[in-house]
């Protein structure tokens, strides 16, 4: 009876696609990809509302990136321009005041020869650091002293 | 896969006692009856899909601080399931590596300080990313149940979608280095 052996037949192919596609007690796991980012940072705070001629209390702070060898250096510029040159600030490993140059336009700051009040190095392991100065300055004209930490 | 639900309804409880018969051909000749038992069960379907929100980026982290990843997992769970075996469907996240949350170079950021909230699902308020498997599935210490909804003849098809909010919390953590910390969270529906 060829007619029943294609009925088995059928129904052994019925049989045949359900039971390979059967889900288990669980679904296929999905994947959630996160990515934080920590920006490298270097900053420079004054105390507030510092103003006159005693040293400045100074704070530097930096977090880079460790595999990237970097010195951090703390430069000064005296607004407005016009103005330049009538502020001094003692750094740099000097004893005595050194005339503040105008902020730089256009040119990379260090390229412009700046007042560098400090030049820090990191050896391995100071990626993250911190330090305070007392910066010694003195004024002929009233004006803004600007103070630009950098790392290279 | 048993995409067509009609498909496994014909087949749902199909037991079968088929007989071959010896064939016409072989006259004069009578083999002895076989007796083939089929039985057949129902396919359970189970799925999980991430309709958005499948890559989470942090563009700026803040130390010390609770950071906020700022659009949810958006979550599809379907299935089709016998209520007569199955009593609930669990969807739960985890971590593989709970103290591996997040990596960034030499730095590892544990899984309890990943949050997650479902305001739709079980965490309705931010909660740490480290409690336990459930149904099997998960990491001890590294998974979060996000609902567990009830299976009953009403809703054994059926479909839910979810919001996942997840937060990384620094507070009185190491101050991170800058470098990218990247992890993988698995998201698995499970039944019970």
């Amino acid at each position: 009876m060829p007619r029943s052996l294609a009925l088995v037949a059928g129904a052994a192919a019925l049989l045949a696609a359900p039971l390979v596609a059967q889900a288990g007690p669980a679904s296929v796991p999905r994947s959630v990809s996160l990515v934080a980012t920590k920006a490298a940072s270097v900053g420079v705070t004054l105390a507030a509302g510092t103003t006159g001629m005693a040293p400045i209390p100074v704070a530097t702070a930096w977090n880079v990136n460790p595999v990237e060898p970097v010195s951090v250096t703390l430069v000064a510029f005296y607004d407005p321009p016009a103005a330049a040159r009538s502020g001094w600030v003692r750094g740099g490993g000097s004893k005595s005041l050194v005339p503040v140059g105008a902020r730089p336009a256009g040119v990379s700051i260090l390229a412009s020869g700046p007042m560098v009040v400090f030049t820090q190095s990191m050896a391995a392991g100071q990626a993250r650091g911190s330090r305070s100065d007392d910066l010694p300055v003195r004024a002929d004209r009233a004006g803004t002293l600007d103070l630009v930490a950098i790392t290279q | 896969m048993p995409t067509h639900p009609r498909f496994g309804a014909v087949l749902l409880g199909l037991v079968g006692t088929l007989v071959t018969v010896p064939a016409e051909a072989q006259a004069g000749r009578l083999a002895q009856a076989q007796v083939l038992s089929l039985v057949l069960a129902a396919p359970s379907v189970l799925g999980v899909t991430i309709t958005s929100g499948a890559s989470q980026s942090i563009a700026s982290l803040t130390d010390n601080a609770v950071n906020g990843f700022p659009s949810p997992v958006t979550i599809l769970t379907n299935w089709n399931l016998n209520p007569g075996q199955t009593a609930r469907v669990n969807l739960v996240a985890y971590f593989t590596t709970p103290s591996q949350a997040l990596v960034g170079g030499a730095t590892q950021i544990p899984s309890s300080r990943v949050l997650g909230r479902v305001t739709t699902g079980l965490p309705v308020t931010f909660t740490a990313i480290s409690q336990g498997p459930v149904g099997g599935i998960g990491t001890a210490g590294g998974s979060l149940q996000l609902f567990s909804q009830a299976i009953s003849g009403t809703n054994k098809v059926a479909t839910r979608t979810d919001n996942l909010d997840l937060q990384l919390d620094l507070v009185g953590f190491p101050t991170l280095d800058p470098e990218n910390y990247t992890g993988t969270l698995t998201l698995q529906a499970v039944t019970q």
